[in-house]
């Protein structure tokens, strides 16, 4: 038997799953952490197991989204006999949330409510009588708090009484116990009567979080508390990274491993192929952690000492925000200037996790409405978002030249972002779609919840990334060894040397950046490349192509179609930007004026676009008298 | 008590209404729908952000917000400036809305 968990979204659905079944997945303080459903297992009463299913979430069973309509997909394929629905409810918004619930009872399908955040309803003055409320549902109502586990050994339970009696009452069905479809007008009049029954709320104090939620959504406190945030989190991703870096890592590495590999070099003679693939070249006769390319040392020291510290520290942060309900915001003072760019404020969530790794964030995109906007924020993400991995080899590398450098590095990049996204919105036709979405209550973070969620993400990262580095290794030591990356390197001279000032060696960064970005500008050093060549080089790196990771999830949720189109542009904005770059730099104009050609360009970008637009918006006019209604939408 | 019908863009912060209509389409009425914003619903308008920015409400104890364009389809009336009541009022109210 099947246990489906539906309701909507940010009610707890994945916390209650993880409960049940064990399984830890990803759950945060704002809707739409869930876009894919997850499978899991858990043991009911009687010994049995059954399959539990995390569905996202969803208001109605009128889908409006990919991840809705995975969902009411999910409900509609599931109509085998024993199949129970676990309908979780948010209590602290009862009223919102029955709607779904009546639907739900409305469909003849065996429903088990969860009432979940129980445990809130106390501070927010909110009693519920639940006896009443299992009488007129009809259907069992466990009150839960899955973060904490209470109440959930009830749930169990009481799926087990339901699923032993459901497989028997379904073939009795159609006698009509309960109301078939209503109207959405006797739903909402059905829920206002099941409320004044069931429903007290006594008035409260606001307090301190009240008014911080209140002022993260005003204009200017907003602005304010925006800033703030961002520039605390940044900070507190340096610190964390770096200390970890110089005070953990790094002396780890330096005392544990050099003196292994440094004997095994001797060992192996100091040369030969085994030697150059395990331990890499020594330069000046030492081993170089970062530039020796060996599967033992640079092989193991990028993805640890340099990588690790800076993912850690970056999701520490972001599930802090998560949790604590911020991102949100965060997409109502932002969601004018994702409209220039062709989407809603949402589509900043995605674009924010992306700085973790794009592939989570390429799978985002999906609380997206609209085709579009989709393929929009993909597009932008792929180009001008760079990883955290990357990010922290390209702060080792190009961070001991001055941070100038690095400003340069983002501000293009950011351009470039910006660029695309202002690009694509004039030229595809169509236009964003309107924001319409929840704000949640600012929440505490939970520490075991959110320490789960960190070690879940850094688990990941161990695990996809360190053999994807160590065979990255091999194939360019194989590359080496073969030859094969001299004839490539000669073959793309013209482009390397010409457009973007860089060595035909380069050519080996670019190939391993088809793989993963971080080892792709780790290759960088050992070319003994200039500043400039560095920047340059990074700026392509990130932008040319998605890793392979993204470019795989990215072809399942674009198509191959609308893959080819997004590749192709990246590709014409990383050259594009690299060879401009380029050029700037090697005329030593100080980082200033590189900053103002940055903003003169966006500028002239906005108006050749804005220009675009109303052109076109004359001309659909003009088209079509009568379709004004429609376009009005 | 009494008022004219505004857009809700019109609307003051702080200020709880009744949502009278919602223009546009039945795709752009539903997905109010499902988040409890519907003709008679009390909701109070909290923010709205710069530049014809979304405009945030509290509807039901939740806060939800509404892009500028949609806001402005959404058509309320005043009903003072009290903050919001325990639910469970939407029955009476709507019987007094005339189109």
């Amino acid at each position: 038997m099947r246990i489906l968990l539906m309701g909507n979204p940010n009610v707890g659905k994945s916390a209650v799953f993880s409960r049940l079944t064990g399984t830890q997945v990803i759950i945060s303080n704002y809707s739409g952490t869930t876009v894919e459903f997850t499978k899991g297992s858990t043991v009911l009463r009687a010994g049995e197991t059954a399959e539990v299913i995390d569905v996202p979430g969803t208001y109605s069973l009128e889908a409006t989204s990919k991840a809705e309509e995975v969902a009411v997909d999910m409900l509609d394929g599931m109509l085998d006999e024993g199949d129970i629905v676990v309908n979780v409810v948010d209590a602290t918004h009862l009223e919102r949330n029955l709607y779904l619930t009546l639907q739900l009872l409305e469909r003849n399908v065996p429903v088990v409510v969860a009432l979940n955040l129980w445990d809130e309803t106390k501070h927010k003055g909110i009693s519920i009588n639940v006896d009443r409320l299992q009488e007129i549902l009809g259907v069992p109502v466990i009150p839960t708090s899955a973060l904490t586990g209470e109440g959930i050994d009830v749930l169990v339970n009481r799926i087990s009484e339901v699923a032993k009696d459901a497989s028997g009452k379904r073939k009795l069905s159609g006698d009509g116990k309960r109301p078939g479809a209503r109207s959405a007008d006797e739903r909402w009049a059905e829920i206002g009567r099941i409320l004044a029954e069931v429903q007290k709320i006594t008035h409260r104090h606001h307090t301190f979080l009240d008014r911080l939620e209140d002022a993260s959504i005003q204009p200017v406190t907003g602005l304010i508390i925006a800033i703030l945030v961002l520039y605390l989190s940044f900070k507190t991703v340096r610190l964390i990274g770096e200390g970890l870096i110089d005070f953990v890592f790094d002396p780890m590495f330096e005392g544990l491993l050099r003196p292994v590999v440094t004997r095994l070099s001797i060992a192996l003679g100091s040369e030969g192929f085994f030697h150059d693939l395990l331990i890499g070249r020594l330069i000046n006769g030492e081993i170089d952690f970062e530039a020796s390319m060996g599967l033992l040392s640079t092989g193991l020291y990028v993805p640890i000492t340099m990588v690790l510290p800076y993912v850690f520290a970056f999701y520490v942060v972001l599930s802090v925000l998560e949790d604590v309900g911020y991102l949100p915001r965060l997409a109502v003072l932002v969601d004018n200037i994702m409209h220039a760019l062709g989407m809603h404020g949402y589509a900043i969530v995605p674009t924010i996790l992306g700085f973790g790794c794009n592939v989570p964030a390429a799978l985002g995109t999906r609380i997206l409405e609209s085709r579009r906007e989709k393929f929009i924020c993909a597009t932008m993400l792929s180009i001008g978002i760079p990883c955290m991995a990357q990010t922290a080899v390209v702060i080792a590398l190009i961070g001991r030249y001055g941070w100038q450098y690095l400003a340069i590095i983002y501000g293009v990049l950011f351009a470039l972002w910006l660029i695309t996204g202002l690009v694509l919105n004039a030229i595809m036709p169509g236009s964003s779609p309107p924001l319409l979405m929840e704000i949640p209550p600012y929440r505490l973070p939970h520490p075991r919840v959110l320490g789960k969620k960190v070690w879940m993400r850094i688990r990941v990262f161990l695990s996809d990334a360190i053999p994807y580095v160590l065979l990255g290794v091999l194939f360019v030591n194989i590359l080496h060894v073969s030859g094969i990356i001299d004839v490539l390197g000669r073959i793309f001279a013209p482009i390397l040397g010409g457009l973007l000032g860089l060595p035909s060696e380069a050519i080996v960064a670019l190939i391993m950046g088809f793989l993963r970005k971080d080892v792709a500008v780790g290759m960088l050093s050992p070319l003994g490349l200039s500043v400039r060549q560095l920047v340059v080089a990074v700026i392509v790196l990130t932008a040319y192509f998605p890793c392979a990771a993204t470019y795989v999830v990215l072809l399942k949720e674009l198509g191959a179609v609308d893959m080819l189109k997004s590749a192709l542009i990246a590709l014409i904005a990383a050259f594009g930007a690299g060879a401009l770059t380029n050029i700037v730099m090697s005329r030593t104009v100080p980082v200033a004026y590189i900053f103002v050609g940055i903003f003169l360009l966006i500028a002239v970008v906005i108006l050749v676009t804005r220009a675009l637009k109303t052109t076109k918006l004359k001309y659909s006019e003009a088209q079509s008298e009568d379709g004004k209604s429609a376009s009005a939408m | 008590m009494d008022g004219a019908t505004v857009s809700l863009v019109d609307v003051h912060e702080g200020e709880q209404v009744c949502v009278v209509d919602i223009l546009g389409g039945c795709g752009l009425a539903s997905r109010l729908e499902a988040l409890g914003i519907r003709p008679g619903t009390n909701i109070i308008k909290r923010s709205e952000m710069f530049m014809k920015g979304p405009v945030t409400v509290e509807a039901h104890g939740t806060q939800v917000a509404i892009g500028y364009g949609m806001a402005s389809k959404i058509l309320v009336r005043p009903v003072g400036k009290k903050p919001n009541k325990p639910s469970g009022k939407n029955g009476d109210i709507r019987q007094d809305i005339t189109a």
